[in-house]
């Protein structure tokens, strides 16, 4: 057998088979993909807004607990989780020029009143309304950008990998 | 008896191949980190998602065809369209930047690979 002609070329058997094997591979990824946990806190940049202080799932189908409303178990160690690699510190401490070029897109605000910590980030360039969170002043806020790539200057093509995680003071997760 | 083999083509096909298996792999691996690329479809759609995964589907297997040299013309005219629609898509979306700038060179490695006539080390078997 000579193969398979596609236009003035030919795929043999090999090829074919490793087109399939590659295909087998890639369905494979996909289930994987299909079941792994995005980002979640800047969601609502892209329409879905969820109501300051509301709960919402996060990265690993927790819930996003803030001030007042704070419930169930701490989740795993920020730092022990894929994200922590691509995680930008917010509070406390200052920002710092890494994090403010993943916040590309952004502009976000950390005030302390009290035993709280204010949290507002407004999208650049819509008008759609800030997102705000209180925290405990205990906490720690992370702002989340898995990829620089998606940030030409100042603006932010894809929101679908940024985020932000919170993590009591221990470094555990918990919204 | 030597052939000398035109190396040209086939570094640019297999680096080109290397470009879509990144990106292919990492779409289907994390669907949701890509989806706000995804035009006209809320990112936070299930439709968004899959939107990626068939995305990224496609690039693996174009990434595959170029980098064994599997029908590698058919396989570039395929990374052209796709290259030619990411282009648009961005540049409609956001205006022209330095990633738009960046893919046009991508699109055009992928045009130079379809319109060339011999592809040394072609897996025809």
């Amino acid at each position: 057998m000579s193969g398979m002609r596609v236009g003035k070329e030919t795929v043999g058997r090999t090829g074919l088979a490793v087109l399939a094997t590659v295909a087998v591979i890639g369905v494979l990824l996909g289930l994987r993909g299909l079941h792994a946990p995005g980002l979640s806190g800047l969601q609502s940049a892209n329409g879905v807004r969820t109501p300051a202080g509301a709960h919402r799932p996060t990265g690993g189908g927790r819930t996003r607990p803030t001030a007042g409303n704070r419930g169930g178990k701490a989740g795993p160690l920020l730092s022990s989780t894929p994200y922590a690699q691509y995680a930008f510190r917010l509070y406390p401490g200052t920002i710092t020029a890494a994090t403010r070029q993943a916040l590309a897109g952004f502009n976000v605000s950390v005030r302390q009143t009290g035993s709280q910590v204010r949290l507002e980030v407004v999208i650049r360039g819509t008008s759609r309304p800030p997102i705000r969170h209180m925290y405990p002043n205990t906490d720690s806020i992370y702002f989340i950008e898995a990829s620089m790539g998606d940030d030409p200057g100042l603006s932010e093509y894809n929101f679908g990998d940024d985020g932000l995680v919170v993590t009591n003071s221990q470094g555990q997760i918990v919204g | 008896m030597s052939r000398r083999v035109d190396w040209g083509p086939v570094a640019a096909r297999v680096l080109l191949g290397l470009v879509f298996a990144w990106f292919g792999y990492h779409e289907l691996w994390q669907p949701r980190l890509w989806t706000g690329y995804v035009p006209a479809v809320s990112s936070t759609s299930g439709l968004a998602v899959w939107a990626v995964l068939a995305h990224g589907f496609l690039l693996l297997i174009v990434a595959a065809a170029l980098l064994f040299g599997i029908a590698p013309r058919l396989a570039s005219w395929v990374g052209v369209i796709v290259m030619a629609e990411v282009v648009l898509s961005l540049v409609i979306l956001h205006g022209l930047s330095d990633i738009t700038v960046r893919d046009v060179g991508v699109l055009g490695l992928a045009l130079a690979l379809a319109t060339q006539r011999r592809h040394p080390l072609a897996l025809t078997r």
